[in-house]
């Protein structure tokens, strides 16, 4: 045993607690070859005695007899205590009933009060659905709602302040129209991504029979023919040429339209454009005289309403009258 | 069943749960003295050691289903119950000064080594109560997770597995905070003797010159 080892041991040896014989009569053996191992073990020895000593002058210690006495009165009060508690515990068949009732009585408030609660609970949430679904109408509504520039998007379903509604009937040919125009986005769609996207086909029905929604067309990748003063859309979006072709059809059903006049020098009033919006302007009158058209003077102070074909490049392309 | 001193522990306790005062007398008297004593070795006040030798007592008679005995035998747990509290005293008191032994003595309470005095041999005895006062104070000096350690298995005798039940750590914390604890002692008495040396130094032929 070195003297590491030792020191590892040497509280057991000095303590005289039980150990394994072996590592007791190595660690005595180190102690009478190495002198400070030795004085070591001899310190901690007179440690131990010492702490002995401490020990036994105080074991004659113990509580004062006074905390045995409080101690007992208050075991025997607890008792005494718990006893008449056992005793109210157990009452007559009468009591037993009563406490029963009372029971019964408490339980039932409890289970109305839950179901209140949770049909309060419930009709919030309702409320605050409710709330959502207004906000959310109204959102979308806003945008047309707030179109005061007299500016108005042709393809919207929503009826605008600006636009007032004439009682026109549409002409029968901008109803053919619009049929040939969900038909063909129909097919178009259907040729296109016919393996690939097949959602697309519940798409283009549900275009073909519900308006849109949006009050701003999305005309993306679409082109405009300009034929005999209606809008036709063979649009590459089935849903979205649907619902333009919709809108128009609604749209003209209540007002009476000019043919397109184009308004790019040489260019033909039929081209075809890869993609376009139709915007609703209003224009004092004497606008038609610089198009050419007859003027009233007057009435040359009145403004008139007008759908502005842009291209995609941002310019218009063509122009016609709306009465 | 009336309780006697053949009754272990757990059965006295199950004797005064059922209403057995005689089982709680019985109880007490067995464990009381080492409780005292432990919680006198710890904070070395016996006003605190008188009350922390009562709460426990007074647990044991409130809250007596707190005891499970799978988990280790009943004087553990008091032991256990009374290291909480004198944890707990110890950490209200650190606020506090100290009071000298004179005012001990005006208020009525003695101080612990009166006890440790007899009057057969003077000359001895009071050698021997200078060094159980300094080991005492050495013990008292020592951190408290070093001092219980030193209280259980030196001052109680306890084996390591009983320290480790009481004070719910592993063994080996028990024994390497046991030799730590030692060495710390050993470290200060070393020092108290040396400041009684310097103290006591002379040269005995002045005085005889």
């Amino acid at each position: 045993m070195n003297c590491q080892q030792f020191t590892s041991h040497i509280v057991e040896a000095a303590r005289g607690r039980m150990m394994d014989a072996a590592t007791r009569d190595g660690a005595m053996r180190h102690a009478e070859t190495c002198a400070a191992c030795a004085a070591r073990l001899a310190q901690e020895r007179n440690l131990t005695n010492a702490l002995r000593t401490v020990a036994a002058n105080m074991n004659g210690l113990s509580a004062p007899a006074r905390v045995e006495a409080k101690l007992l009165a208050a075991f025997r009060e607890s008792r005494a205590n718990s006893g008449a508690a056992t005793t109210n515990a157990a009452p007559s068949h009468v009591g037993q009933a009563a406490i029963v009732e009372t029971a019964a009585r408490v339980s039932s408030q409890r289970q109305r009060w839950r179901t209140a609660f949770v049909a309060t609970a419930i009709a919030a949430s309702l409320a605050l659905v409710a709330l959502l679904t207004l906000y959310q109408q109204f959102a979308q509504t806003s945008p047309s709602a707030g179109a005061k520039t007299n500016v108005v998007a042709q393809g919207g379903t929503e009826p605008s302040p600006a636009a007032p509604a004439v009682a026109v009937p549409s002409p029968p040919s901008d109803v053919a129209a619009t049929a040939v125009l969900a038909q063909r986005a129909r097919l178009q769609t259907a040729r296109r991504d016919d393996s690939a996207r097949p959602a697309r086909h519940d798409d283009a029905q549900r275009a073909s029979l519900k308006p849109a929604r949006t009050a701003t067309p999305k005309m993306i990748a679409s082109r405009q023919v300009i034929d005999g003063g209606s809008a036709i859309f063979a649009a590459g979006e089935g849903e979205s040429a649907a619902n333009q072709a919709g809108a128009a059809a609604k749209s003209n059903e209540a007002e009476s339209v000019t043919e397109f006049i184009p308004l790019v020098a040489g260019a033909p009033a039929a081209a075809p454009l890869e993609s376009g919006q139709l915007v609703r302007v209003q224009l004092p009158r004497s606008a038609l005289a610089s198009l050419g058209l007859p003027l009233n003077a007057e009435r040359g102070n009145e403004t008139v309403k007008a759908d502005v074909l842009l291209g995609g490049d941002g310019l218009a392309h063509a122009i016609r009258f709306v009465r | 069943m009336r309780a006697s001193p053949e009754h272990s522990d757990e059965e006295l306790l199950r004797l005064m749960t059922a209403g057995d005062a005689d089982a709680f007398a019985a109880l007490y008297a067995r464990r009381q003295a080492g409780i005292y004593r432990f919680a006198l070795q710890m904070c070395g006040s016996e006003g605190i050691a008188e009350d922390v030798t009562q709460e426990v007592f007074m647990m044991l008679v409130r809250d007596s289903h707190m005891y499970d005995p799978a988990r280790g035998a009943l004087s553990s747990y008091l032991y256990g119950v009374a290291r909480n509290q004198v944890l707990r005293r110890l950490e209200k008191e650190r606020h506090f000064v100290a009071m000298t032994d004179e005012t001990m003595e005006d208020g009525g309470t003695t101080n612990v080594s009166t006890h440790l005095v007899a009057a057969d041999d003077p000359l001895a005895e009071l050698a021997r109560s200078e060094l159980i006062e300094t080991v005492r104070q050495a013990v008292l000096a020592l951190p408290a997770h070093y001092r219980e350690v030193v209280v259980l298995c030196e001052l109680h005798e306890m084996s390591y597995a009983e320290a480790a039940a009481v004070l719910g750590c592993a063994v080996g914390t028990v024994r390497s905070r046991l030799h730590r604890a030692r060495s710390l002692l050993c470290e200060r008495l070393r020092e108290a003797r040396g400041r009684d040396a310097a103290t006591t130094d002379f040269d005995p032929l002045r005085c005889f010159a």
